[in-house]
């Protein structure tokens, strides 16, 4: 029996786990027709809203970037979120919590597979729906816009994988949750417009999901039209989500930890018994 | 050297909710199970439903905290020593379904095989001489979606197997398989069992044969408690002492009743409607209740069409220490 | 499901369909409150809704920056508001077929004749459209309250209101029954059909902008489904105007008369399809299956 060194194992696990996400992107390429084609009509509605408001044109560059973004959202509410839930049923996941590696790489093998799936989405929709309503770019610094999208979604995959773990003891309810979250965080995360007309109290607590600062910075660095739309400056949502990364990353290890010794307590750990 | 398995007065309570209104329920599964597993044993773990079989494994696999008492794998604390202990073990569950539609067969053990660091070199040929072994090899790359239910099985099992564990758990493994693959899967574990000398498996059935066959010791265990451990043929020969007896009925006669009478240890019982018969298979003291028990019959009119006295299997051995059959619908339950 | 649907073998006289029409919709009922314990109702039925109705109101405030009593703004509320018929009820329908389909495996057991099943679909479409107005009700009182969203109340034209609004929910049972008579052969992506068809006509109908902003060809397509005017006719009912500049000259009975032609077309086109695909769903044998997700 070989123990293999720990940073082998982990680095395997989450290759491993990380594997049919990003193969299943790729078998089943028939989704991705409706998986960009449904985004694209909903964002064309609301750049019809902006046109017929006679909104500057950056506003479509809003919503076909806030557009696209929506397919991480929905990975982490689905494929994040609950995803447990569905692993108890095929039994899954005690097959998981039994072997010899830290959950943490099988939540970050998860993460980073629907971050690859959800990029191929999200670049679809980007590609087509600029081409569509003729987006222009501004972009003076790509490596600061690079640096934000970044940051956001490892801060983004830490929250997914902290619902993951606080939802490991449930059942339909983490369903439930993600069912209820989704477009109510469309409407705070301002995924079509910025943020900041909510106010900037709403605003501030909105921050929390990663995806309100990663929208509204990047949106500042390729949109640079109107300064006064920004929430905070770039650098600014930068440091807040260098400090949201760890923050998310270390509440998931040890929600992680917490929940799977009270599903060993309760006998949670699978749906099913024989 | 350190016992494989070893548990000490183990219990494992469930707390159920019995509905809106009623009190909480609990359910012991487990009730002071004390046992002792050897290095290198193939163990068997016999039991009716509810028994408590999975959920002994699931507390010595770390899935399950007990409630009370303390279990050791290799040594190891199972509440304490999770690491190590998940290092060493491996588990099938029989019928439980693992792994993505999306993927084939050989990247569904590969990938169960990184969560355990095998390199992949190590990990594919293991893959293949399983996959060759079980008969699965020409739906290697075949989707698990498409696979039917049996070879979904059979890979669930190859699984256990791939990351090469020191103590393997079986929960069922033949569980819902044709006949030629419940074989197969059966060759392969003892194959396995005598190319790794120092390897151990535990593994639970319904299936007397199949404890029989395989089994170096065996366990039967009935409401969370042991009731009886040891080889196959020292339990037989514990029952040999008494008479064992099948009996051919006319009709369809309720024969619980039989129970109750002196002498008489356990029975089961099966009836065909269309022929209009009922086999019985009672299991008495000694011989010398047998002319008791046709006395018995006689009175009531039920025609005998047969007796036989036989050796005595496994199956009686369950019969006489739990009064009923393993999977007998008609168990006449103390 | 422990809910029995018996469906009367003979004839189709008016009695029998009733009898029929009144099972289905408690079927519906039955379906929908199923999963309406109070959190899932709520999520469905108001806080979906009233999040996808406050994105609109704040697109709106950062761009003009002005009062929400503006008529822009009023015209796009409204039409927001009514639109959730059109997703709601069609997806009710031609879920109901994918539902029945894939977890409840009843669809087998309805399938008599067309009639028959449409019947089914609408009562199921009742405790939908029932549902929904609870949700409508909601959004327009946050509308009126909160937002001061002005209804000119001694204008309103009621009669105009109560003819248009069943006859465009009739409209859009049919468009649900069209789309589940697709939903029949398309075993996949079911689910991305119905979704997808609710978006498109979410554009296509200017349910939230007029429909002049629309490239031409998209405004052909505008001018051929009954749900456009269905929108015009309830927004002029209410609020005594017209959103889009090209329906201003359109006088109500015209519109009117769109409306009725449109939704008998798309009813016999539903027929139609709805009948093929139900064949060519059986010949290929794909009635049973199961997407097994
Ligand atoms: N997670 C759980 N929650 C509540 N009760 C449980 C749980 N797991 C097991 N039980 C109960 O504990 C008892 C023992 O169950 P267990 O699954 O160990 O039996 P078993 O011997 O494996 O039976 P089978 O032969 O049917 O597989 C049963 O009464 C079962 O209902
Ligand atoms: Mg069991």
């Amino acid at each position: 029996m070989r123990i293999p060194p720990p940073l082998e194992l982990f680095i395997r696990s989450i290759i491993g786990r990380a594997y049919p996400r990003v193969i299943g992107a790729n078998r089943e390429l028939s989704w991705l027709i409706p998986e960009t084609v449904l985004p694209l009509l909903g964002l064309a509605a609301y750049v019809y809203v902006y046109r017929a408001m006679k909104a500057p044109t950056e506003f479509v560059g809003y919503v076909v970037l806030g557009g696209a973004m929506t397919a991480y959202w929905l990975n982490i509410l689905w494929s994040m979120a609950s995803q447990f839930y569905w692993e108890k049923e095929t039994a899954n996941l005690q097959l998981y919590i039994m072997a010899p590696v830290s959950p943490m790489a099988i939540l970050l093998g998860m993460g980073i597979g629907g971050l690859v799936a959800s990029t191929i989405r999200a670049g679809a929709v980007i590609i087509v729906g600029s081409l569509l309503f003729g987006v222009t770019y501004q972009v003076s610094s790509l490596g600061l816009i690079l640096l934000v999208f970044f940051l956001s979604m490892v801060a983004l995959y830490g929250m997914g994988m902290l619902l993951a773990s606080l939802f490991l003891l449930s059942g339909r309810e983490a369903y439930n949750l993600s069912n209820a979250l989704q477009e109510p965080v469309y409407l705070f995360s301002g995924f079509y417009f910025p943020v900041k007309s909510l106010g900037f109290w709403a605003a501030a607590v909105a921050s929390i999901i990663p995806l309100t600062l990663g929208l509204d910075a990047m949106r500042q660095l390729m949109f640079p039209g109107d300064p006064t739309l920004g929430f905070l400056s770039p650098w600014v949502e930068c440091g807040i989500l260098l400090l949201l990364c760890p923050l998310f990353l270390y509440l998931a290890k040890v929600a992680l930890v917490k929940m799977e010794r009270a599903a060993r307590i309760k006998g949670t750990l699978s749906l099913r018994w024989q | 050297m350190n016992k494989a398995i070893q548990t000490i007065d183990l219990v494992r309570e469930f707390r159920v909710k019995a509905g809106k209104d009623r009190e909480n329920r609990v359910i012991r599964a487990l009730d002071g199970v004390n046992l002792e597993v050897e290095q290198g044993e193939l163990f068997g773990l016999l039991g009716p439903n509810g028994a408590g079989k999975t959920t002994l494994i699931k507390i010595l696999v770390t899935l399950l905290y007990p409630t009370s008492g303390q279990a050791f794998v290799d040594g190891l604390d199972v509440t304490r020593d999770v690491l190590p202990i998940r290092q060493r073990i491996n588990m099938v569950s029989g019928g439980e379904y693992s792994g993505y539609g999306i993927l084939t067969v050989r990247e569904t053990l590969w990938m169960f095989s990184q969560f355990y660091g095998i390199p992949y070199k190590v990990a594919f040929e293991r893959i293949n001489e399983l996959l060759e072994v079980v008969g699965l090899k020409s739906e290697a790359n075949t989707r698990v979606s498409r696979l039917s239910t049996g070879m979904r099985q059979k890979m669930n099992f190859c699984r256990g197997f791939v990351t090469g564990p020191k103590i393997l758990f079986l929960d069922e493994p033949t569980l819902g398989l044709d006949v030629e693959a419940a074989r197969d899967i059966r060759a392969y574990i003892k194959t396995w069992m005598e190319k790794h000398r120092d390897r151990t498996i535990l593994l639970t059935t319904h299936y007397m044969a199949e404890a029989d066959e395989l089994c170096d010791r065996v366990a039967i265990i009935d409401h969370g408690k042991i009731l009886a451990c040891d080889t196959p043929q020292a339990l037989k020969k514990r029952v040999s002492g008494g008479s064992i007896l099948e009996m051919s009925l006319s009709g369809l006669d309720e024969l619980s009743w039989l129970k109750g009478k002196p002498g008489v240890k356990g029975l089961t019982s099966s009836s065909s409607i269309e022929k209009n018969r009922t086999a019985l298979k009672l299991v008495l003291e000694s011989e010398e209740f047998v002319p008791e028990v046709i006395r018995e019959l006689n009175q009531r009119e039920i025609p005998i069409l047969s007796v036989q006295s036989v050796e005595p299997t496994l199956e009686d051995v369950f019969l006489t220490l739990v009064g009923r059959g393993l999977s007998d619908e008609n168990s006449t339950t103390p | 499901m422990a809910v029995s649907f018996e469906v009367p073998r003979r004839g189709s006289t008016l009695k029998e369909i009733w009898i029929q029409f009144k099972q289905a919709s408690r079927l519906g009922w039955l379906i929908e409150s199923n999963w309406a314990d109070p959190f899932v109702f709520a999520v469905y039925s108001l806080i979906r809704p009233l999040s996808t109705a406050l994105i609109l109101v704040f697109m709106y405030l950062v761009v003009v920056r002005g009062s929400t009593s503006n008529p822009f703004f009023v015209h796009l509320y409204i039409g927001n508001a009514f639109f959730m018929y059109a997703g709601r009820v069609m997806m009710g329908i031609s879920y109901a077929i994918i539902d029945d389909r894939e977890h409840y495996e009843m669809l087998k057991y309805i399938y008599i004749s067309p009639l028959k099943i449409f019947v089914f679909l609408l009562g199921r479409g009742v405790a939908q459209v029932i549902t929904t107005t609870v949700s409508v009700l909601v959004i327009l009182l946050l509308g009126l309250w909160p937002l001061g969203i002005r209804i000119p109340w001694s204008s309103l034209n009621w009669p105009l209101f109560f003819i248009s609004f069943p006859l465009g929910i009739i409209a859009i049972a049919f468009m649900g029954y069209l789309i589940a008579g697709l939903a029949l052969v398309i075993a996949r992506h079911s689910w991305a059909i119905a979704d997808g068809v609710g978006a498109v006509l979410y554009v296509v109908s200017g349910a939230i902008f007029p429909i002049d902003i629309l490239p031409s060809w998209v405004q052909v397509i505008s001018r051929a489904i009954p749900l456009t005017y269905w929108l015009e006719l309830l927004r002029r009912s209410l609020l005594g105007s017209s959103f889009s500049p090209s329906f201003n000259t359109m006088p109500d009975w015209e519109l009117f008369l769109w409306l009725v032609g449109l939704t008998v077309f798309f009813g016999f086109l539903g027929y139609f399809v709805f009948q093929r695909m139900n064949i060519v769903a059986r010949r290929k044998g794909l009635i049973d299956q199961t997407s097994g997700y």
